[in-house]
């Protein structure tokens, strides 16, 4: 064991009763280095990390060969000791600080725990530490924000504060669950580069992630994880770089980032479609543009006065094409795609269905045509109502609402989840009963159940694993092919966008500041915002 | 953004909130005038021999007709409708037609008995309610089960029953407490136990529901990984969260206990709105009957204001929407 050494975990198993979920994991953390676990949902990362700090449960069952941290044993430790550990040695950082720090109190006072459990600082004393710690992660106007809650802070404020929180005790190691999963590009950037001075400082890192883009960039020993193990290990560029395991390649297959347009991103088909109950191709493929938006402009009251949230946006979805929406959270895109489905009426400018108006007409005018647009959200599982089967979504979806009687439009079913890959097993079904991935082929099914010639897709893979994302992505991609749709698709995601779009618009604050072909966009970008998200945007970069 | 703009926007938007409860409160006032005018008049029966002591006491027919001219009884509906209005409008309630006494004086009272009640066994339920959530969270599935299963039972016993099982058990077979009320404190906790238990199991289901789902929270990971106790879990972060929903319901949970009060201080003998009201309505006596709803009526709307002030006190996140 080399002297600088700070954690070594040897043969951790960690289990639930039924069956090991860590099973034999071993690893070493390097003061002043980061080591990346990586892997998708449920391939036992968190639960590493927790069982790290004794916070796996009270049902879990912990064993291992070693677990040094500075030397010491980490194994069988009392809960007076453990403790000791946490916060102090141990800091941890997790996901979304919105629900990851006390939503009810201040930030100031989450940091102040730290301190007032594990040092005998006076309150005075504690009160300077946390506006300096509030200092040092980067936010301004440190006692203003001390006295914020994680619900007043934007996303990047309050991973800052919960940063903060995890190092006010200088602990030797941090360990990050997803520390920037959910931000916005240039805000990830934010936090990884504080992540990154942390670990120059000498802090060793353990970093938990899915994304690989982050991984590449910050960490120097990767560790691969999948169903509980260490597939494969070793320095970064080496492990990224030249693969040798058959589930890392697959991993790095999936990432948008790097493929051209019209590649597979996933390994295979998971299951291999009938062809003859595809739907017919169209006699008369769509031409022209199929969607326009002149000059759309939105305003909301709030209680500031008037927030303009759409400013004087145009664009043109060609047929068969796709337009990629690229933004961070709070542009408008989301508004002006309320706008191209006609649920929202823009304040000034015009919407244009296959040339004939979309906006500024009555519901009952659109109701005729608004089948032409089909739509799917990030989040199936709240789209959907949970106590309907999936027969019932997507016959509802087929008759428009309409009550037909038991076993009506079986067969249209049957095609539906044909056409998107999935078993018609899975019709019996209710959605909580799915994957993340299933789910969202059922909102695309039901997206195209009544036949749309244009699909909004709201950043459809976002909440995905990656090479459930590379699935739902190709499958989309192919539907497209098929059947000749044309998609506005909307991300914050720049890989996605760049791997899915023919064209793309970058929105900033309302605005669509740069719009083009995705090439030129990706590749010679000229507005400065653009090319400030293109370069925080992180990329699988190997040095 | 200055300070000062700061706090003159709080103020104006103090006041709008004000003005809402205010308005709201005129429109429940009259709307309760309204139904226990038109409703008490449903009930077959001539107000007028209500007067003179009930149908047993064979008023002569001038007798009558003198009543209804002294009340006005005579004249159309409507007409005493909005005389009545109109006397409410001037805060003058009438006098009560049993009792021949001003029904202000009357329920004047009556009030602090029912208050009393009404308060001590929120506090109680509250008491009951926290500790159960806090046992179920402390203590594990065991416990949880056994508190999901009082609760149930708790929320679904009726008062007059519940009270019948506690005077014979404390009263009767021990020999504790009195079963009526005596006026000391002692003859207070078993119609205070009465009210608060259905309740507490009410309010105990939403508290250990919100408060487990706190100790489970990413926020309650982050706590215990910077070395909190799982007493510091619970007390600075899970009960906070836990009260939340059961200030919410405690406007609404105030409301039931009046009514409650109907039934417990009639099996209690005690004094208070529930006993006036009971005989109010039996007797016909309808300036006391819509006295009482009047008064009943005002303390709901005070404390569904008073528990909308704590939620925003509680609740951060309700302040800033």
């Amino acid at each position: 064991m080399r002297a600088d050494v700070l954690l070594q975990v040897d043969d951790l198993t960690v289990g639930f009763g039924a069956g090991p979920v860590v099973k034999g994991v071993s690893f070493s953390v390097e003061a002043g280095q980061c080591l990346a676990l990586v892997g998708e949902s449920g391939s036992g990362k968190s639960v590493t990390a927790r069982a790290l700090m004794g916070l796996a449960g009270d049902t879990a069952e912990v064993s291992a060969g070693a677990m040094n941290l500075s030397g010491a044993s980490l194994k069988d430790l009392s809960p007076r000791q453990w403790r000791s550990v946490r916060g102090q040695e141990i800091g941890f950082v997790q996901q979304d600080a919105l629900v990851s720090l006390d939503p009810l109190r201040t930030v100031g006072r989450e940091i102040d725990d730290a301190l007032r459990l594990r040092t005998k600082l006076s309150r005075s004393d504690r009160q300077a530490r946390v506006l300096k710690l509030l200092n040092d992660v980067g936010m301004d106007d440190p006692a203003l924000r001390a006295g914020q809650r994680s619900g007043e802070l934007s996303g990047g404020l309050r991973q800052r504060a919960l940063i903060a929180s995890a190092v006010a005790l200088n602990p030797a190691l941090i360990i990050a669950d997803e520390p920037t999963t959910a931000l916005d590009a240039t805000v990830q950037a934010q936090v990884l580069e504080l992540l990154e001075s942390l670990r120059d400082a000498g802090t060793g890192l353990l970093l938990i992630s899915h994304d690989l883009a982050v991984v590449s960039r910050i960490a120097q020993h990767v560790a691969v994880m999948s169903g509980g193990r260490i597939v494969e290990q070793g320095p970064t560029a080496a492990v990224l770089g030249d693969p040798q395991h058959e589930y890392t390649k697959q991993l790095l297959k999936a990432v948008p980032s790097g493929h051209p347009r019209g590649t597979r991103l996933s390994a295979e088909k998971l299951h291999v479609r009938d062809r003859a109950v595809l739907p017919k191709p169209l006699t008369r493929p769509d031409s022209g543009p199929v969607l326009e938006a002149n000059n759309l402009t939105k305003t909301f009251p709030t209680s500031n006065g008037l927030f303009t949230a759409v400013d004087n946006v145009s664009f043109t979805l060609a047929a068969g094409s796709t337009l990629g929406l690229v933004g961070e959270s709070g542009s408008g895109k989301t508004t002006v795609a309320r706008m191209a489905l006609g649920l929202t009426d823009p304040d000034d400018g015009d919407v244009r269905l296959f040339g004939e108006p979309w906006s500024g007409i009555s519901e009952k005018e659109r109701r005729g045509r608004r089948p032409l647009i089909g739509a799917v959200y990030q989040d199936p599982l709240s789209s959907f109502d949970p106590r309907m089967t999936v027969e019932q979504i997507l016959v509802d979806a087929v008759s428009g609402g309409k009550t037909v009687r038991a076993g009506a439009h079986r067969d249209d079913v049957r095609r539906l989840l044909d056409m998107v890959g999935l078993p018609g097993a899975v019709a019996s079904r209710g959605p909580r009963n799915l994957s993340g991935g299933q789910r969202q082929r059922v909102a695309i099914a039901r997206a195209l159940a009544p036949e749309p010639r244009i699909v909004m897709c709201d950043e459809p893979a976002s909440s995905l694993d990656v090479s459930i994302q590379a699935q739902v992505l190709d499958l989309l991609d192919e539907l497209q092919r098929e059947l000749g749709l044309s998609y506005l698709f909307i991300s914050h995601d720049l890989g996605v966008v760049r791997h899915m779009s023919d064209h793309v618009a970058v929105m900033q604050r309302g605005r669509i500041v740069e719009q083009g072909g995705s090439e030129q966009i990706f590749t010679a970008p000229e507005h400065p915002y653009t090319q400030r998200l293109l370069e925080a945007s992180p990329r699988l970069v190997l040095s | 953004m200055t300070r000062s703009s700061g706090t003159s926007g709080r103020l104006a938007a103090a006041a709008r909130w004000f003005l809402s409860k205010f308005l709201g409160a005129v429109f429940v006032l009259w709307a309760v005038t309204t139904l226990i005018f038109f409703g008490i008049r449903m009930i077959p029966g001539d107000p007028a021999e209500a007067i003179l002591g009930g149908p047993g006491s064979q008023a002569s027919a001038a007798a009558l007709a003198q009543v209804r001219a002294d009340y006005g009884l005579d004249q159309p509906l409507v007409a005493q409708y909005f005389g009545q209005l109109a006397r409410l409008v001037q805060g003058d309630l009438g006098n009560s037609y049993s009792l021949r006494l001003p029904v202000a004086s009357l329920l004047g009272e009556q009030l602090p008995a029912t208050l009393t009640l009404a308060v001590l066994s929120l506090i109680l339920a509250w008491v009951v309610a926290l500790g159960l959530a806090t046992w179920s969270t402390l203590a594990g599935r065991g416990a949880s089960i056994v508190s999901s299963g009082l609760e149930i039972v708790g929320a679904a016993v009726p008062h007059f029953w519940l009270a019948s099982v506690l005077i014979l058990l404390f009263s009767i077979n021990l020999g504790w407490l009195p079963p009526v009320n005596t006026g000391s404190a002692e003859g207070l906790i078993l119609p205070v136990v009465t009210l608060a238990l259905p309740l507490a199991g009410f309010l105990g289901q939403v508290m250990r529901e919100s408060m487990l789902n706190a100790t489970t929270s990413p926020f309650a990971l982050s706590a215990r990984a910077r070395s909190e106790t799982e007493g510091g879990v619970l007390f600075r972060h899970s009960l906070r969260h836990a009260a939340i929903p059961g200030i919410a319901l405690s406007g609404w949970a105030f409301g039931s206990l009046i009514s409650g009060a109907v039934v417990v201080e009639t099996i209690f003998a005690r004094p208070g709105l529930g006993r006036t009201l009971l005989s109010a309505v039996t007797l016909r006596d309808i300036p006391l009957v819509t006295g009482v709803a009047l008064v009943s009526a005002l303390a709901y709307v005070l404390v569904m204001a008073l528990s909308d002030v704590a939620e925003r006190v509680a609740d951060p996140r309700v302040r800033a929407s």
